[in-house]
């Protein structure tokens, strides 16, 4: 089976080359009878113009180059997930291993709590004293209102007087 | 055993071949003798090429059935453009198939153990070559003098053959098990490979030297130890 004329060289070695066409074709004989209609029944449904009603088988498994595609495919979809789990938790949940940077932030978070109470505090106490200074200068305008209106009264008794006596 | 022609016959590689032409048109139009013709002219090649490197019969029943898968859908939708070197397009899907199934086998640390050489169908090993003979000669006497018979010589030669083949180089391996197993033309196998007629040429006439080597290497040292034995 072996092209003799093929090879140029001339220390050739037929018994060997022959030895090798007999593997090939061992290896060739050694599916069973069936081997090329079974190949040929699971791989027509690829042909796009199969005709309708041929009993086709498709793949058992998709090809090789698909099955690793799709691994890949799902590794790199997880690795994704678990990095963004990472990351959430990283911004999200309190730290629990105590370390210089961590009781840095912790003691920040306390300052900064202590800091919004007494902003709160101070807030609601201007609001209390905002209220009664707003009192007080109510009743302060109303006693300069009477103050006022008793100044006019005795303005005019005076005034009155003053012309009855004739001085003008 | 089923081949619908004669493996490296005719059609050097160079010349678009109009019957394989035909049928390639005919399978394109969805016409399933045709398909069924193109899977019987090409699935027993392939699969010895998977066969001997993959060293399991399932896996290569496998392999060869996505290469005609991705055949069939290249048909279908148009992709496949490589008339006049269909051969060379066919076993280069198959190559790189096969290229890939080892890697993903090396990477989950799989054995590459001696496989199914049960499954070698009787007739082959029946027939038997003087060729055949002649290496499991050299091999060992030991093994005729014990008693073997014929067919059981031409098994054990067919698997010292075998795992010779274990012990080339990747890229020498490859040209033989193109030649000799897939039934490719040199040129078909330059067209595959893209190299030139004559280093590939140079390249398997390598490849046979480094084989013979550890032949005769096997050979000397099993019969050796055939002698340690029978003087102890």
């Amino acid at each position: 089976m072996t092209d003799r004329n093929a090879s140029t060289t001339n220390d050739r070695d037929p018994v060997l080359e022959a030895a090798l066409d007999n593997l090939g074709e061992a290896e060739r004989a050694s599916p069973d009878a069936g081997f090329e209609a079974r190949i040929a029944r699971a791989t027509a449904g690829d042909l796009g113009n199969a005709p309708t009603g041929t009993p086709t088988v498709r793949l058992v498994h998709p090809p090789m180059g698909q099955q690793r595609l799709h691994r890949r495919l799902k590794i790199a979809t997880g690795l994704a997930a678990a990095a963004a789990v990472a990351v959430f938790a990283l911004i999200t949940l309190p730290q629990r291993t105590p370390s210089p940077a961590g009781t840095d932030r912790a003691l920040a978070d306390a300052a900064a709590t202590s800091i919004d109470d007494e902003v709160t505090y101070m807030l609601a106490a201007m609001d209390v004293w905002d209220t009664e200074i707003d009192s007080e200068v109510d009743l302060v305008l109303a006693d300069a209102v009477g103050v006022a209106t008793s100044l006019d009264a005795a303005d005019a008794n005076w005034a009155d007087s003053w012309i009855s006596q004739g001085d003008l | 055993m089923g081949e619908a022609v004669s493996v490296r016959a005719g059609n050097s590689g160079r010349e678009p071949d109009p019957d394989l032409d035909r049928l390639l048109r005919d399978a394109q139009a969805g016409d399933q003798d045709a398909w069924t013709a193109l899977v019987s002219l090409y699935a027993r090649r392939l699969f010895a090429l998977a066969k001997s490197r993959l060293r399991n019969e399932d896996a290569a029943e496998e392999l060869v059935q996505s290469v005609f898968a991705t055949l069939a859908q290249s048909l279908s939708t148009g992709t496949y453009d490589d008339r006049g070197k269909f051969e060379a397009w066919l076993f280069r899907v198959a190559m790189n198939r096969i290229r890939d199934e080892i890697r993903r086998r090396k990477r989950r640390g799989e054995r590459f153990g001696n496989g199914n050489a049960a499954g070698v169908h009787s007739d082959a090993i029946e027939q038997g070559t003087p060729a055949l003979d002649n290496v499991a000669a050299r091999e060992g006497d030991a093994d005729q003098s014990a008693g073997l018979s014929k067919a059981e010589q031409s098994k054990a030669s067919l698997d010292a053959l075998r795992a010779a083949l274990e012990y080339l180089p990747p890229p020498d391996r490859e040209i033989i098990e193109l030649r000799h197993h897939g039934g490719l033309s040199f040129n078909q196998i330059a067209d595959l490979l893209s190299e030139p007629v004559g280093t590939l040429l140079a390249r398997h006439h390598r490849a046979l030297r480094k084989l013979r080597k550890h032949i005769d290497a096997e050979g000397s040292t099993s019969a050796g130890e055939t002698n340690q034995d029978t003087t102890t």
